[in-house]
């Protein structure tokens, strides 16, 4: 493909065998039992793959999102809900390590920590009322008192909410009465005044665990107050859904592809007796060739500092929500009846793929900041 | 401690059903087959890895292949090898093992000297297992094969276990030595997405047959192997079940012995 060469081959390998070894078994604990990804997020980070896509001078390596897509589409052939979690996981390091985002003592105690899986940090923004980006209507609050703020307040669908280290609080900053703006605080989730409640039993993305989460009284250092999120990095991962779309989908046009190849009728495998298979499997591969190169297309702006990669990044969500789900029905109607089995693995992508039309912003948030910016 | 790991660039295994046999040639045609580091290999450099965690030192990767085993050599650079030479000249192509075990170890003289040379016990691909050895007696030096464990004794010393049908045995090799490691040796570790960024700033070095000090011809390439291979052909395969019954489970055993004994005197 036109952008690979030799060192992102080495990277695919790498983290294919990471993928295999380490997600895939895992994969049934999460599907079963909601198991978290605690494990996985730290192995990853002591492997060095949250750190592809931070400047240099944090990684000591050259940051290449092509490398963070690789990453991406590997994780999400095995489990999207894993990929989903490390897209999660990997804000803080990518969104803090935009210049002038943390002060130099920030970013020793949790920039750096953060890049190796020393520290895992999660967001807790969402709220009943105004959703993922409704500031103004967070009722979650910092009270400045003293050289202490004190956080109360509750969240709702937290990614992460139980695995991670740091919980990071946005809420309304209070300054002697008067309110100051949304705030963003650093919370080691050890605190006694945090606390994680209901774990929500979601269709899919299981094991990509998501939680309310409660904040009494929680009193933090003003080292703990973090700038709020509005570098040049902040939210254009989103791109990854495109990445979790690719990589589920290329798992899932390979093993309906197998399917129809060995399952005989008549002695003729479905494959060569259908052109009609042939017809449906090869337009799932017209889509996802198209959708690699957006894909990888939104990396290489990335890396080049384009700005149009933000509306790709949006596209690329609203794309990759509907064509995980798409690709999964067309391969259970071409399958048959095992396609709707369990354990043959179908569904287990077409529920992930259905959770992924909310988090981060739905799809039609994403549109129409398209259709304002664009 | 400084540790050479000879490596071997292969064809992936996995991919073993899409290798044909050239019908004129009786050769295997591996066009397009991707090629990895042999899987015995990496656990000796995993050895060596965890060699050096321990007693400090370096390890360097050194190979025999067509240019393009460089990928393989940057492999190697990623997985932890501090450096990596490749020899790569037609001159000393189209060897059997005795001509590629002289080559690696003019080669390691060259670039050496070493305490250690590790190697997996053998390729995916010959699988002779006869390198490990043939290098130990081009060198001079002791050589141990088919080692489940390795341990440093003292500066002078290691010892090596390998594991018979019926049991174990130790055997105590003075240092330097060649080891050919079994993969049961140990796990390899995943690499690290940091490791393959630093590989490309590591040294690596192409040799030709040149740069091999006191390299004699009649040692390297075609003229240097006594071993010729012989005739490939594929192994027709037909599915075919045959029941075996008997009046009794023992006389089903039997019978089965027969069929399987029958079969491999065949």
């Amino acid at each position: 493909m036109w952008y690979m060469n030799e060192e992102r081959e080495m990277m695919q390998s790498a983290i294919r065998e990471f993928a295999v070894t380490k997600v895939r078994p895992h994969v049934e604990a999460m599907e079963n039992e909601d198991a978290g990804t605690r494990e996985i997020l730290k192995e990853l980070g002591e492997l060095g793959f949250l750190q592809l896509a931070v400047p240099e001078k944090y990684s000591g390596i050259e940051p290449d999102w092509i490398n963070w897509g690789i990453m991406m589409e590997e994780l999400a052939k095995e489990s999207p809900a894993v990929a989903f979690s490390v897209l999660c996981a990997n804000m803080f390091p990518k969104y803090m390590s935009d210049e002038g985002a943390l002060t130099d003592e920030q970013v020793e105690k949790f920039l750096m920590p953060s890049l190796t899986g020393e520290k895992l940090f999660g967001i807790a923004g969402c709220e009943p009322d105004g959703g993922a980006f409704g500031l103004n209507e967070w009722k979650a609050t910092a009270e400045l008192d003293g050289d202490e703020w004190v956080l109360n307040g509750s969240k709702i669908f937290i990614t992460n909410a139980d695995v991670v280290d740091y919980i990071l609080f946005r809420g309304q900053m209070i300054v002697n009465g008067e309110k100051k703006g949304v705030g963003m605080f650093a919370v080691p989730t050890d605190d006694p005044g945090y606390r994680v409640g209901h774990v929500e039993n979601k269709v899919g993305l299981n094991g990509s665990r998501t939680a309310a989460v409660y904040f009494e009284n929680v009193r933090v250092p003003e080292i703990n107050h973090i700038k709020e999120f509005s570098g040049p990095s902040a939210g254009i991962d989103i791109g990854g859904y495109g990445f979790f779309a690719l990589g589920a989908g290329e798992r899932m046009l390979e093993m309906a592809k197998e399917m129809t190849k060995n399952t005989l009728r008549n002695g003729v495998s479905l494959w060569d007796a259908h052109e009609s298979i042939q017809y449906m499997l090869g337009s799932i591969k017209a889509k996802l060739m198209n959708l690699r190169n957006a894909c990888y297309g939104y990396c290489a702006d990335m890396n080049a500092g384009n700005p149009m990669a933000s509306l790709e990044a949006f596209a690329l969500k609203i794309e990759g929500d509907k064509l995980i789900r798409e690709i999964a029905s067309e391969c259970i109607g071409v399958v048959g009846g095992t396609g709707v089995v369990e354990e043959t693995g179908f569904a287990r992508y077409y529920r992930d793929g259905i959770c992924m039309l909310q988090p981060c912003g739905s799809d039609k948030t994403y549109a129409t900041l398209i259709g304002q910016m664009a | 401690m400084n540790i050479a790991v000879c490596i071997k660039s292969v064809p992936d295994p996995d991919q073993y059903d899409k290798i044909e046999l050239d019908p004129v040639k009786k050769t295997l045609k591996r066009e397009g087959i991707p090629a990895i580091i042999n899987n015995g290999d990496k656990h000796a450099i995993e050895e060596a890895l965890r060699l050096k965690e321990k007693f400090g030192g370096d390890i360097t990767a050194i190979s025999m292949g067509i240019p393009s085993a460089k990928h393989q050599m940057m492999e190697a650079l990623a997985m932890g090898c501090d450096r990596a030479y490749l020899i790569s000249d037609r001159r000393v192509g189209g060897a059997d093992s005795l001509a590629t075990s002289y080559t690696l170890a003019k080669a390691i003289e060259k670039t050496g000297p070493y305490d250690l040379i590790l190697a997996g016990n053998e390729s995916a691909d010959g699988a002779t297992s006869h390198v490990p050895s043939q290098l130990g007696e081009w060198l001079g030096v002791g050589h141990g094969v088919d080692a489940t464990s390795l341990e440093v004794e003292d500066d002078e010393h290691v010892l090596i276990t390998k594991k018979f049908e019926n049991g174990s045995a130790k055997y105590r090799l003075g240092l330097p030595c060649v080891i050919g490691c079994n993969a049961r040796i140990n796990e390899v570790r995943l690499t690290s997405a940091i490791a393959i960024l630093k590989a490309k700033k590591k040294p690596f070095k192409l040799l030709t047959a040149d740069d091999l000090e006191n390299l004699d011809a009649k040692y390297i390439g075609l003229k240097g192997s006594p071993s010729k291979n012989g005739e490939l052909h594929p192994v027709a395969s037909n599915k075919v079940c045959t029941m075996i019954e008997g009046e009794s489970e023992a006389e089903v055993i039997d019978k089965l012995y027969a069929v399987i004994t029958n079969e491999m005197n065949a």
